[in-house]
């Protein structure tokens, strides 16, 4: 795959088609591939690709606007490029889709703080992840670090590609579990983990840089006129900032899981994003990203919407 | 040097406890300590570094509560006061750092003063370097007592510690602990060696006065790509102090709140005008890197950074400053 992956860049950049290939490459840190952009034919030979690769590649794509730009993309990533385009940020025609077919990403910095070792080594063989410290080899299963979205996920195949690198893969399903088991709580102990999960909140704001789909300018966080959100660390702020972002989302996340897998706190957002995720789909059979020439979810009015969630 | 057993650590836990509050290693931050048991941290690596002590995410400087037409105002200061007991040279280091810029001339800064002058450091060697770590490139090392009051090093089961300041000394000398053994000495030289050894230096000779060239440079560009722009590496820098003041309002009250910014936000150095001198990334990144080894060296002969890596794990893109420094040092100049 990953040989695959280089001959078509090389290609594309040797042939002028793109100015440059968003891809990723073999990071410093045990378990780690990261984000890389190769700019010229020797660069190529540092692309990788693997399930560590958990940046969603499209929250690159608004900055080269002015650059015709080749993209690794899995099935989210062309969702996120379709929310993007149908809200005018980028255009189809400047972006070479390079297809992936994905089998899930793992969450990489939970399971590398789990170890709690020195890691020297990492590979995935026969559905399990063999970690090598400095005093063992341990085994994990595969499916047990597998980012939450991804474990669920209806479209793991790229929706549209240019050219498509391996075998399409069967979509895993099995709708949102995870939400469903929040919701069965009772009322206080969900508020009980809601707060607990934003109190670790540092306010880096590494969820919203990682996300696709949050490319304001000017985030409503920032904001001093009017003020949305206070500074600093008052649970009412935290949580407020959390959850306004979350409904910011609603109809444009498209569940890749980037913001949680990037939280250096390990915060977690996904039972947040994937309930309003799973409550559009039941209540107004809305999938984001499937359609870039559909107006955004709040973008739509239509005569026949009956609005009976407000009566 | 003194030695004190580790099974008897309570010897030197209540003198430290009559300092104040001790701080130990917990895996996510310093905390307090409520028995002596909790002083054997095996926490190599704290992921929030001490700097959240005397530099806490958030501070509220001044109170305002209005009344009819009358406003009266409250100073508020936070003091702390107390013994970090482990904290590793790399950190002691980073507070060294921290000292430059806030307890001198111009920059002193009551807030810092009033928990930094009260807060003793009890360093610890550090054992256990990991592959993140690229300390001896700043001329120090895991084993390096200069930056502490008091300064220790575990050797087998044993405590071995010496005061290293005035305030440092004063503390040991109150201990009812006996001297060093001859071979306990002779086993820290030969562990100090190997340990050091560990660690793996950078060559980043020349890289202040490289930098002072390269403000033109493309190279921003390709160091900023995959950045995404968040404060992740920033806020767990133990060198890192920009702040952000801003008033929190609440109905006939509020307070003036000051918390952590980080040069890597849009905001940072936007102004009122809507003009922002650092409009792109490469801008932003350029600063950091400046900050910390052009412009630090150049106003306090000291680089701003320790190399304790913790901003190589907290990225979430794994952007790493020694490949960074790298690309700065092989980065040709143009002419």
């Amino acid at each position: 795959m990953v040989k695959k992956i280089r001959e078509i860049a090389r290609k594309l950049l040797e042939e002028g088609k793109v100015d440059v290939v968003l891809g990723y490459e073999k990071g410093t840190e045990p378990l780690s591939e990261r984000p890389f952009v190769a700019r010229t034919v020797e660069e190529v030979e540092r692309l990788t690709y693997s399930p560590f690769a958990i940046q969603n590649l499209a929250t690159y794509l608004p900055r080269f606007n002015n650059n015709k730009v080749a993209i690794l993309a899995r099935g989210c990533t062309t969702r996120a490029i379709n929310v993007l385009i149908s809200e005018g940020q980028i255009e189809r025609d400047k972006i070479y889709v390079i297809g992936i077919p994905c089998n899930g990403v793992i969450k990489t910095r939970e399971l590398r703080e789990s170890i709690g070792e020195e890691i020297e080594d990492v590979s995935i063989q026969n559905g399990e992840i063999v970690i090598k410290t400095t005093t063992e080899e341990k085994k994990v299963k595969f499916e047990d670090w597998l980012n939450i979205s991804c474990k669920y996920c209806e479209y793991p195949n790229p929706l549209f590609y240019d050219v498509l690198v391996g075998e399409e893969v069967k979509p895993r399903g099995g709708g949102y579990p995870d939400v469903e088991d929040y919701e069965k709580l009772d009322e206080d102990k969900r508020w009980e983990i809601f707060e607990a999960e934003m109190s670790k909140c540092v306010r880096c704001y590494a969820c919203r840089q990682s996300c696709p789909m949050c490319y304001c300018e000017h985030c409503f966080v920032d904001s001093t006129e009017p003020r949305w959100v206070e500074p600093g660390f008052d649970k009412t702020d935290l949580e407020s900032w959390h959850l306004i972002r979350v409904l910011h989302m609603a109809g444009r996340c498209v569940d890749c899981g980037t913001c949680e897998l990037v939280c250096p706190e390990g915060v977690k957002l996904l039972f947040l994003t994937r309930k309003v995720a799973r409550d559009l789909k039941r209540d107004f059979d809305y999938v984001s990203g499937l359609n870039p020439e559909k107006p955004p979810f709040f973008g739509e009015f239509r005569y026949d919407d009956k609005g009976d969630f407000i009566l | 040097m003194k030695r004190v057993p580790l099974s008897e650590l309570e010897r030197i836990y209540e003198a430290l406890k009559s300092y104040g509050s001790v701080w130990v290693r917990k895996k996510n931050a310093y905390e307090t300590a409520e028995t002596p048991e909790e002083l054997l941290s095996t926490v190599s690596k704290v992921k929030k570094p001490a700097k959240f002590i005397f530099l806490p995410e958030e501070e509220p400087l001044l109170a305002f509560v209005q009344d009819g037409k009358n406003v009266t105002f409250q100073e508020v200061i936070r003091e702390a006061k107390g013994v970090i007991f482990g904290i590793p040279p790399c950190e002691a280091k980073a507070i060294s750092l921290l000292d430059l810029n806030f307890l001198q001339g111009e920059g002193e800064d009551i807030y810092y003063k009033k928990r930094r002058e009260n807060v003793l450091l009890f360093g610890l060697a550090c054992l256990a370097p990991d592959s993140r770590c690229f300390c001896t490139t700043f001329g120090y090392g895991p084993f390096t007592e200069s930056f502490t009051d008091i300064f220790g090093v575990v050797v087998d089961d044993v405590l071995l510690f010496e005061g290293i300041t005035e305030k440092g000394k004063d503390l040991v000398k109150n201990l009812d602990v006996e001297d060093a053994k001859g071979e306990e000495l002779k086993k820290l030289e030969a562990m100090k060696k190997e340990i050091t050894e560990r660690v793996k230096k950078l060559d980043i000779q020349g890289i202040q006065e490289k930098l002072a060239r390269m403000m033109d440079s493309e190279i921003w560009d390709k160091i900023s790509s995959s950045c995404l722009g968040c404060g992740a590496c920033t806020y767990y820098c133990p060198t890192c102090y920009c702040f952000d003041i801003q008033d929190v309002e609440r109905p006939n009250w509020g307070y003036r709140l000051r918390t952590w910014d980080s040069c890597m936000f849009t905001l940072y150095t936007l102004e009122g005008s809507g003009h922002n001198p650092r409009p792109e990334l490469k801008y932003r990144w350029r600063n950091r890197l400046m900050h910390k080894f052009n412009y630090y060296p150049v106003l306090y002969q000291e680089f701003g950074c320790v190399g304790c890596g913790r901003c190589i794990e907290v990225c979430p893109v794994n952007i790493d400053i020694r490949e960074i420094l790298m690309e700065v040092k092989n980065e040709p100049i143009r002419a």
